[in-house]
């Protein structure tokens, strides 16, 4: 990667908590005005590594440079970077118009000028209206806006965000989704983002940074890291997936592939060394199986149909193999699809393509 | 319905006697019981005219004031650093400035006078304050504990986050949250000064503090003045408190008119 675009470069980062390895071998580049999400489980180490970047901690090894300048022992109110918090911690204080005036109050800049700033912001996140309320008299979705609003105004390099939308209910969350979106667009501030949410992530970011035990899993587009993922982690915690238990075996041909109790045959993409005899999970994602063979689904297996869960424009169907081994599939509405019906058999067909091959985890 | 009547006899059991105080202290005769025998001023006159009493009066005043303060500046520093110790410090220091309210006063002031005399501190005004303030400090302490214990110390790195060093966060964010408590816990620091009694006994030396000056009035005569002076210091005391309110209300109207005219 270039450096001449770069905002953030984190080069073999390490944090340690008394004993405990908080993060260990980060390295991650931030180009200027992208979108890039911090995504894992919760303690995989992604409010640590934005704890660091935004200076509340410091690393324990490594080199964390912002703007091109080192980082180490620059405290946060030093730093061209502002933070969205977890829980916002506006201050219950003040109201909405001096919650987002107070960066600039800090920084002792001419009232008229504050004025026009906090104003223009107070616009953008559409809270003009409210401007004299204080932080207990607004619903969480506004409180999310007013974060946002006292971050930007300061016009950082960099907007951190520590799961910013967690405390809202789901339909507050897409919209705000969008919101953020349109303002990053507005803005062109480079956001990063942490969440443990795997559809915020994939709505917003331009590059997902996958985190678990303290190490970067992944680092790509949504697009791609959903299409391929790297490891059984990867697949499982981005989107739903179908994993079958395989024994790795030479192919006719020659090539490398796996094959189910039931006899099933699974060839596709090896992200991780196998060799043969290894146990290995072939992963199929729900909506890659389908109920007609065609020049791209042309691997199969007998399969039946038992349950139905219908969620409207889409239903998932569970299926279990002839060992008994249950899987699910996703069809669109208006899809023909066979019968529910525990005694008839049908075919399920897929394509190598949408198969990966992953050692099977030893635990 | 049974709710409220339950409610009004509590109340009328905490009110009225301060109604029957402040009613006899402008009674027109000597006695302090009913039939009420008409209105006069006389017994605020004879306080005005008791030089002892007035004395009595200013000194209670001044060790409530400086005690208040004193135990204000202190508790709030305590308090604060209590908030970032951790584990085991924080537990010793909670139990070491929190304890005294537990210890009987006769105890304190034993103490006291023992620990003041060996370092040669002769009695007066000062070891009354100095008394008070360890009174007061675990009062100051609780009411910081429970505030402080809902203090979301993200609001601190907030602030750090855009753009503020330690000391105008302090002034900007910690103090105006905690002002609430502290104002409040000065006002019961003032009130706990202005009638201690038990220790003040044991270090005030030749002074004369208000309750002190009551009792050996008490040990004489039971006199109506006594309801005048309760009376003086009841309207005192919601005086305090109507005017702290009043400052905080006014300094929201001051900040938004400014705020229009930038």
């Amino acid at each position: 990667m270039t450096t001449a675009d770069s905002i953030i470069s984190i080069a073999n980062v390490g944090k340690k908590f008394g004993t405990y390895q908080a993060l260990h071998g980060i390295d991650l580049e931030v180009r200027k005005g992208e979108i890039v999400t911090l995504l894992g489980p919760s303690g995989c180490g992604k409010t640590t590594l934005m704890r660091l970047i935004a200076g509340f901690e410091d690393v324990t090894s490594g080199n964390l440079r912002i703007g091109g300048k080192d980082m180490v022992g620059v405290p946060p109110e030093k730093r061209p970077i502002n933070m969205v918090f977890q829980r916002y911690a506006l201050f219950p204080h003040l109201d909405v118009y001096e919650n987002v005036a107070y960066g600039l109050r800090v920084r002792r800049l001419p009232a008229a000028e504050i004025e026009s700033k906090v104003r223009r912001m107070l616009d953008i996140v559409q809270l003009s209206q409210l401007s004299q309320r204080y932080i207990n008299e607004l619903s969480g979705g506004q409180c999310q806006r007013v974060a946002l609003a006292r971050a930007l105004v300061n016009e950082p390099q960099v907007l951190l965000m520590d799961e910013p939308l967690a405390a809202l209910d789901l339909k507050i969350r897409q919209t705000m989704l969008e919101e953020m979106k349109r303002i990053h667009a507005a803005t062109g501030t480079t956001f990063i983002y942490v969440t443990h949410d795997q559809d915020e992530a994939m709505i917003l970011s331009d590059r997902i940074v996958l985190l678990n035990k303290g190490e970067v899993v992944q680092i790509d587009e949504p697009h791609q890291m959903y299409a391929e993922p790297k490891s059984l982690f990867a697949a499982k915690f981005l989107g739903e997936t179908n994993l079958f238990p395989v024994r790795m075996v030479a192919m006719a041909d020659g090539s490398s592939g796996s094959v189910h109790a039931t006899g099933a045959v699974f060839t596709g993409k090896q992200p991780q060394p196998l060799k043969e005899g290894d146990s290995a999970l072939a992963s199929i994602r729900p909506e890659a199986l389908y109920f007609a063979a065609s020049e791209r689904h042309r691997q199969s297996f007998k399969a039946r149909i038992t349950d139905e869960l219908f969620i409207g424009s889409r239903s998932f169907l569970t299926a279990q193999l002839t060992n008994g081994d249950r899987f699910r599939i996703q069809i669109q509405r208006g899809t023909a699809c066979p019968p529910v019906s525990p005694e008839a058999q049908v075919d399920v067909f897929w394509s190598p393509e949408d198969v990966s091959i992953y050692p099977a985890a030893l635990t | 319905m049974i709710l409220r009547i339950f409610v009004a006899l509590v109340i009328s059991f905490l009110v009225a006697p301060l109604l029957i105080i402040v009613l006899f202290s402008f009674h027109a005769t000597a006695s302090l019981s009913f039939p009420f025998q008409g209105l006069s001023l006389r017994w605020y006159a004879a306080l005005f005219e008791d030089a002892q009493l007035g004395d009595a009066m200013l000194t209670s005043l001044l060790v409530a004031l400086v005690t208040a303060v004193a135990t204000l500046v202190l508790g709030m520093c305590a308090s604060l650093a209590w908030l970032r110790l951790g584990g085991r410090a924080r537990a010793a220091v909670e139990a070491v400035t929190i304890t005294p309210i537990a210890l009987p006063g006769l105890f304190i002031g034993v103490s006291l006078l023992i620990a003041l005399a060996l370092f040669q501190v002769s009695l007066g005004k000062v070891t009354i304050i100095i008394a008070h303030i360890v009174i007061s400090m675990p009062i100051v302490m609780i009411a910081m504990r429970a505030r402080l214990a809902l203090f979301d110390t993200m609001l601190e790195e907030a602030s750090r986050d855009l753009g503020a060093n330690s000391l105008y966060t302090f002034r900007k964010v910690t103090l105006p949250l905690i002002m609430p408590t502290l104002v409040s816990a000065a006002v019961l620091t003032f009130a706990i000064s202005l009638d201690e009694f038990i220790v003040t006994g044991f270090v005030s030396g030749t002074e004369t503090t208000l309750p002190m000056f009551i009792w050996s009035m008490m040990r004489r005569t039971v006199t109506p003045m006594i309801n005048a002076i309760s009376t003086v210091i009841l309207i005192a005391t919601l005086a305090i408190l109507l005017i702290s309110s009043h400052i905080e209300r006014t300094r929201r109207a001051q900040s938004l008119r400014a705020r229009e005219s930038e």
